[in-house]
């Protein structure tokens, strides 16, 4: 058998390359990178970077003495001081300083010439007046700054806190930053945050108690929220949580008495009145020890253990936003209340109750006096081997009127980790609480979410975090992103600080890795993490040699510590019902433990319970109609007429829509939309068989031409010339793609459009600003380029063709107007007259593409000189080299873009921003920042049976409410990488969107251009493409590349024209418009003999002219 | 009497008309019709009448959503005088069949040769690791990170880090570069069913025949495999050029993965790309169906030629 012995070895060699093939397939998923730091353009942009937390402000309160003993640099305050809204000194809107005459009731301004200028209401945002219920009381607007002039007696620290009534119905809450003597005294408070206050509409049963409404097969649906806003005093703290109790801030009199500071609020998001702003002397909560203590003192006795009342958590009293809501859950078959055949709304929590400031408040009475713990069924397996916190706050009775902490340990209400459900009494992991409750008075509970005593961890990774990033920027600088492991960079030399960070950063996180481990008492894989990065770190710090090579690990460990981070703060926690029950014996101990009947309250259900729990589910799950999943009875009853509605998204748009639809259309109007969620690509051959829908979601706008030039979708011009106020919501440059030979096709749904991305720090690192202009751009690519670092420009060049005032086509039949044929090329022809029918002018537009002319070849070059010169990236993946700060700047699509950073690059979170393209100063001195818009559209689908319905619906749908509503529905369900992208400018607005990203996407939404898309448009961007290669390849002269493709589009788009007997002009210029015009006269008289009625809609003159035409 | 010879007369042939004849013969095999009948059925209307209508399509201008218009012999007349690109998208066709047609079919023959002299349990694991590429659907996107434009692709950041390149090379969107790796890719794939079939067809060939054979004086190993392994196996011979031939000619989607679509200056356009292009892209389907009636037409002429060849295997 020797002859088979190289047989054998060719075959293993074979399969081992095989194998390696294979390998590589599995491996080549993993690749990720991360890191970094820079600066941005402007000096305040330094500023907002290097702010000083509020642990090293808070730290000057105190110095140390030679002996050690500690000194109060600053004292408390003496007493409180009160600043009454109507004192505001002035209001700012970046336009006018405003004052307040207190005489004439009226804010003023000082004008150019010096003149005092009274403002009437209309004129000004701020406001000044009686609102809901208060006198005088202060309009806070979403923008502008308000400042207060106050008099502090000596110098001292004061925390802060302000009466506020929230305005608005957006999900989002209201965030103001702070200056003191026009300085913001630390990082925190630029991002003051203030909740706004929802209810929940609860129907009532017939005892009064609130329930869920229930769909036709027994579902609950989810209540709508509505705001609840009331006067709210509340004092200024960490929107973090890192910090428990309010801040306090530093009033420095310089050793003098009676000095007068100033204290402005700069509004970034959402709109408040304000009554009032106290400072006063901050007193910590007292101690639980303290609590018993006085529980003792006044006899307080246990309440009985029978003295028991229990509430179910998925029906808060109020909540802080939206996104805390009652879901339903099915882990357990003993969860409150369970059904194995209907969706019971059962837990609060189990998506999003998790982020710090969310929280939601519960009202209660007890039926005797005395002490009570606390208990809650809750499942907490998100953290593992860790706790999550919440804060209890408290209000009634022995509480007081507003919500309060009641002591010092109710910060740190712990919940530990645990896979299955838990009955969890509040207590600290040291000791249950125990409270005084009084028969006959209503309490309120809230439970805030809170970092807890983690909150100090979780800072110092975070620090820790960015100070590692800060090396990796600076090791980046000199080696570039793929350092040579062999060279010696003499790191010690150059950069003995960043070594040494490296060491003590290894310090730091061994510390804190050993810290958790000692708190949770076991080692799991979430500090696991912490020890991996640690050991890097120690690696490089003390072995220099392997920095380079260990360069891309730190990379992705950066990465990694900052979804550590992300994770850690996410203190979710799900809650089926809690239970208020008597103390039993009196023992004004902290270590007592509830004792709640099992047989009551269990924690988890019994064999046997689950399995014919999970039987009867699998049973019921076959009668189980999902379409009609939130279908009441009332919308049967109302719905006599139906449209059939499909979209190709996900499932969970699918679900937001049908509620929204359900819960709001339908119940209004009486139409009942059927939804459905097709595959994209479904609805050609469904068109096809004429099964298709009556109205389609989100079709790209291409398609929608592609669709309605072979008539399968409904013109709705009629409608839109009915209902022109929709014109309002949505700019030219998203309804004018949907328009074709002067029909409107569809409204625009969702838009999509390149900004601009930038790190602040590397910019700041860099002294470079944010580039305005192209050329701005090109003058800091020296600069990054000397520092390893790049530019990612998505090719897009109509972007630059708009920018010059170029054009995708050359101008058509509607710039064909009598005055414009003068001195064009066409001056003198016999037809102008025939150019002033819209209609008529509208089949003679987009017949040649606009490529060919100098401004449209000379931008082309200048494009391909960023690839070609500049050496600009044709591939790269943006999001990942933005986050490791090797691309500082990324030109690419906004809304998906942000979307991406917000949830993956969780650790550069605040250090980047967006911002308008780049733009082309234009002969005119003007710099244009256009962008391109891509749209997707509602449409009407042929074979409509009730056309007026589904515009109904149309229209409703692309209301800015609508749209707003959807959006910020999606946020709160999905979480913060789910902005929803909508074409409604005036939906914009409403969603969640900072003031300052607000801005910026509303100012390049002003800048769109529009692109219609015509018969034969495809071919165009594939031969740009061509043309593009060809010269970034193979070096050939991008102008010739171009202009040698004109000709090569033009015919096609003849060539597609000719097939919808659309009017065509030859390339060769031989034709002239002319020629096009007799030929177009000569079909519709063709096709005028044969039907009268073709000419419908042409102006007189149009028809004169093709009775008399003669061939 | 004449009356009673008629009767008697038994009844032949000749007496019928053909219609007749065959009406009676189906009677009498009645069962066998009705077992092939359900596959008849399907076969007809899933095979047999799409070909009929997408090649009566090939006469009209249809754009999917209207009724189509005849337009007789326009599509053919423009598909073969008034398109360059169709001709391209020939030549590319014929390159590809050319490659992973002969190339991987002698290609599988010979690995499923050499595999099938290992021990049964090797064999069957490298069978697997030769059979994976076809059965893990896009494994080939592997190569899309391999060759990926990206200055951190596998391939540009190794000969980037070696010197031997500055800039990264766009591998799928680069004249140069796309059809030697398309090539590559395509040989890569196509290791699929026609292999399997041959290990199966190795091993049914009865091993008495290479004794016998060795007694009448086979001289080597080469004349073992033309003379006895090559004839024994003619079936899955057949089948795997069957096979062979339709994925060659119907090879575009990896193109279409890998470069994008189209590819750059059409030089990877294979006719399944052209087709796809006027039938997805352009809404033309009546000159898609053009296209694929002369595509069918190509894989049914070399499928007569693979036959042939065939035939003269072993003689």
């Amino acid at each position: 058998m020797k002859r088979t012995g190289t047989v054998r070895i060719m075959a293993l060699f074979l399969a081992v390359l095989m194998l390696c093939g294979a390998f590589g397939v599995s491996t080549s998923a993993a690749s990720t990178s991360d890191s970094l730091i820079g600066g941005t353009s402007s000096e305040e942009l330094k500023a907002i970077l290097n702010a000083a937390s509020y642990l090293e402000y808070s730290s000057k309160f105190y110095t140390t003495d030679n002996a050690g003993n500690q000194i109060t640099v600053y004292e408390k305050g003496a007493e409180a001081i009160v600043l009454d809204a109507k004192d505001v000194f002035s209001y700012s809107d970046g336009k006018y300083t405003y004052r307040y005459d207190k005489e004439k009731s009226s804010f003023y301004y000082v004008d150019d010439a010096g003149a005092i200028v009274y403002v009437t209401e209309s004129e000004v945002a701020v406001r000044l007046g009686s609102y809901a219920d208060r006198e005088d009381v202060l309009l806070s607007p979403a923008n502008g700054t308000l400042t207060w002039e106050v008099t502090i007696p000596q110098t001292g620290r004061y925390a802060m806190e302000i009466v506020y009534y929230p305005l608005g119905e957006n999900s989002t809450s209201i965030e103001r930053t702070l200056y003191i003597n026009g300085k913001v005294p630390f990082d925190q408070a630029r991002y003051l945050t203030l909740s706004k206050i929802w209810e929940y509409e609860y129907p009532l049963d017939e005892d009064g108690n609130p329930t869920f409404k229930q769909d036709i097969n027994g579902n609950e649906i989810k209540p709508s929220a509505v705001t609840a806003p009331e006067w709210t005093t509340v004092s200024f703290t960490d929107p973090n949580g890192f910090y428990q109790g309010a801040f306090e801030f530093v009033f420095d009199n310089e050793g003098k008495s009676n000095v007068t500071h100033t204290l402005a609020l700069t509004s970034t998001r959402e709109s408040m009145y304000i009554d009032s702003i106290r400072l006063y002397p901050y007193e910590e909560a007292q101690s639980y020890e303290d609590v018993l203590a006085m529980y003792e003192a006044n006899g307080w006795q246990a309440a009985s253990s029978d003295a028991q009342i229990r509430f179910e958590a998925e029906k808060p009293y109020r909540v802080s936003d939206t996104s805390v809501f009652a879901a339903n859950d099915r882990s357990s078959a003993v969860n409150s209340p369970i059904s194995s055949g209907s969706q019971l709304l059962n837990v609060l929590g189990n998506t999003s109750y998790d982020t710090i400031g969310q929280w939601a408040s519960y009202k209660f009475t007890v039926p005797e006096d005395g002490l009570y713990s606390i208990s809650i069924r809750c499942k907490q397996d998100k953290l593992a081997g860790m706790y999550t916190s919440r804060t209890i706050r408290l209000a009634g009775g022995i509480y007081g009127d507003t919500l309060a902490v009641p002591f010092a340990e109710a910060y740190n209400a712990r919940f530990n980790y645990d896979k299955a459900w838990q009955i969890a009494t509040l207590g600290d992991g040291e000791s249950v609480f125990q409270f005084y409750f009084q028969k006959g008075v209503e309490y309120t509970m809230a439970l805030d979410v809170s970092l807890g005593t983690l909150a100090e961890t979780i800072e110092t990774v975070e620090d820790s975090l960015n100070i590692i990033n800060n090396c990796y920027l600076e090791i980046l600088k000199l080696t570039g992103a793929e350092p040579d492991e062999y060279r010696d960079y003499k790191f010690s030399r150059v950069m003995p600080e960043t070594v040494r960070n490296l060491l003590r950063q290894y310090k730091v996180l061994d510390g804190v890795s050993k810290e958790l481990t000692e708190l949770s008492g076991s080692k799991g894989a979430h500090v696991a993490t912490l020890d991996k990065v640690s050991f890097l770190l120690y690696t490089m710090g003390y072995h220099e040699d392997k920095i380079a090579a260990n360069l891309s690990d730190l990379k992705s460990y950066i990465g990694t510590l900052g979804t550590w981070l992300n994770s850690s703060k996410q203190q979710s926690l799900m809650m089926d019902y809690i239970v208020v029950c008597g103390v039993g014996e009196t023992t004004y101990e902290a270590s007592y433990e509830a004792q709640l009947d099992e047989k009551k309250y269990p924690e988890n259900a019994s064999f046997l319970q689950s399995i014919g729990f999970e039987i009867s589910s699998f049973f019921m799950s076959f009668f189980v109609d999902y379409d009609q999943m939130g279908i009441t009875d009332d919308i049967v009853d109302v719905s006599d007429k139906s449209i059939e509605v499909w979209l190709a998204t996900g499932r969970d748009q699918a679900n937001i829509w049908r509620g929204i639809f359900n819960s709001e259309f339908t119940a209004d109007t009486g139409i009942a939309i059927d939804l459905k969620l097709v595959t994209a690509g479904t609805l050609l051959p469904s068109v096809l068989a004429k099964q298709g829908p009556d109205v389609y979601m989100g079709l790209d706008s291409s398609s929608v031409i592609n669709y309605a030039i072979r008539s399968a979708v409904v013109p709705i011009t009629k409608y839109v010339e009915q209902d022109s106020e929709i014109l309002n919501d949505f700019n030219d440059a998203c309804m004018g793609p949907l328009i074709m030979l002067g029909e409107y096709y569809g409204v625009p749904e969702t838009v999509s459009f390149s900004m601009m991305f930038y790190r602040k720090d590397a910019l700041a690192n860099l002294g470079i600003s944010v580039p305005q202009t192209w050329d701005d751009l090109l003058t800091a690519v020296p600069v990054l380029q000397s520092s390893n670092m790049l530019i990612g420009l998505t090719r897009n060049y109509n972007m630059f063709l708009y920018q010059a005032g170029g054009d995708r086509w050359e101008k058509g039949g509607s710039g064909y107007g009598t005055e414009e044929f003068v001195g064009t090329q066409y001056e003198g022809t016999k037809y102008t007259d025939l150019m002033q029918d819209e209609k008529f002018s509208s089949y003679f537009d987009y017949m040649t593409i606009g490529y060919g002319t100098n401004t449209a070849l000379d931008t082309f070059k200048y494009m391909c000189r960023f690839y070609t010169d500049y050496g600009f990236p044709v591939t790269f993946d943006a999001a990942n080299r933005f986050r490791t700060g090797e691309m500082p700047l990324v030109i690419s699509d906004a809304v998906g873009m942000y979307n991406q950073l917000t949830v993956f690059a969780t650790e550069i979170r605040g250090l980047w921003m967006f911002t308008k393209v780049p733009g082309t100063v234009r002969s005119d001195g003007k710099n244009y920042q256009t962008s391109i818009a891509g749209v997707t559209a509602v449409i009407m689908m042929n074979g409509v049976e009730d056309a007026d319905s589904s515009w109904e619906f149309i229209k409703w749908q692309v209301s800015p409410d609508v749209q707003s509503y959807y959006g910020n529905n999606m946020v709160s369900l999905i979480g913060p990488s789910a902005k929803y992208a909508t074409a409604n400018m005036n939906a914009l607005l409403k969603m969640s969107w900072t003031t300052e990203e607000y801005n910026e996407l509303y100012s390049q939404f002003q800048e769109l251009a529009l692109i219609p898309n015509y018969p034969g448009a495809y071919i165009i961007d594939r031969y740009l493409e061509f043309a593009f290669l060809n010269s970034y390849n193979d070096g050939l002269e991008p102008v010739e590349q171009l202009e040698g493709y004109v000709k090569t589009i033009n015919k096609e788009i003849t060539r597609k024209r000719e097939e919808f007997d659309l009017p065509v002009l030859e390339d060769d210029r031989e034709k002239t418009i002319d020629d096009s015009i007799d030929a177009y006269l000569a079909y519709l008289k063709e096709i005028s003999e044969k039907d009268p009625g073709a000419l419908d809609g042409y102006s007189d003159l149009v028809k004169e002219y093709v009775k008399n035409y003669e061939v | 009497m004449s009356q009673n010879e008629a009767v008697k007369r038994p009844v032949s042939r000749k007496d019928m008309t053909k219609w007749q004849w065959t009406w009676k013969e189906m009677k009498r095999n009645k069962t066998a019709y009705l077992m092939v009948g359900p596959f008849m059925i399907l076969f007809f209307v899933f095979t047999v009448l799409p070909v009929a209508f997408s090649i009566f399509l090939s006469f009209t201008e249809f754009n999917l959503l209207e009724w189509p218009k005849m337009v007789g012999v326009d599509n053919y007349v423009r598909l073969f005088l008034d398109d360059e690109i169709f001709i391209l998208a020939c030549k590319n066709t014929l390159i590809f069949a050319a490659i992973t047609g002969p190339v991987s079919y002698i290609l599988s023959f010979l690995i499923a040769w050499f595999i099938n002299e290992l021990p049964p349990k090797i064999r069957a694991v490298v069978t697997l690791i030769f059979y994976a590429p076809s059965i893990s659907g896009s494994v080939y996107m592997v190569w899309s990170i391999m060759f990926s434009g990206d200055s951190y692709g596998w391939v540009n950041g190794t000969l980037m880090n070696l010197g031997i390149i500055d800039t990264p090379i766009l591998w799928f969107q680069d004249e140069a570069y796309i059809m030697p790796l398309c090539c590559v890719v395509a040989l890569w794939t196509s290791l699929g069913t026609a292999f399997l079939s041959f290990i199966a067809g190795l091993q049914t060939i009865d091993k008495s025949l290479f004794e016998a054979a060795a007694v009448d004086g086979i001289r080597n190993r080469w004349q073992e495999l033309w003379y006895i392994t090559l004839p024994t196996m003619r079936p899955q011979l057949m089948f795997g050029a069957v096979l062979a031939i339709t994925q060659s000619f119907g090879f575009g989607g990896v193109v279409t993965a890998l470069c994008g679509f189209p590819s750059l200056n059409y030089c990877a356009h294979t006719i399944m790309h052209h087709l796809d292009d006027y039938g997805g892209q352009r809404f033309e389907v009546g000159y898609s169906s053009t296209i694929a009636v002369v595509l069918f037409v190509i894989m049914l002429g070399s499928n007569m030629i693979i036959k042939k060849a065939l035939s003269k295997v072993g003689q």
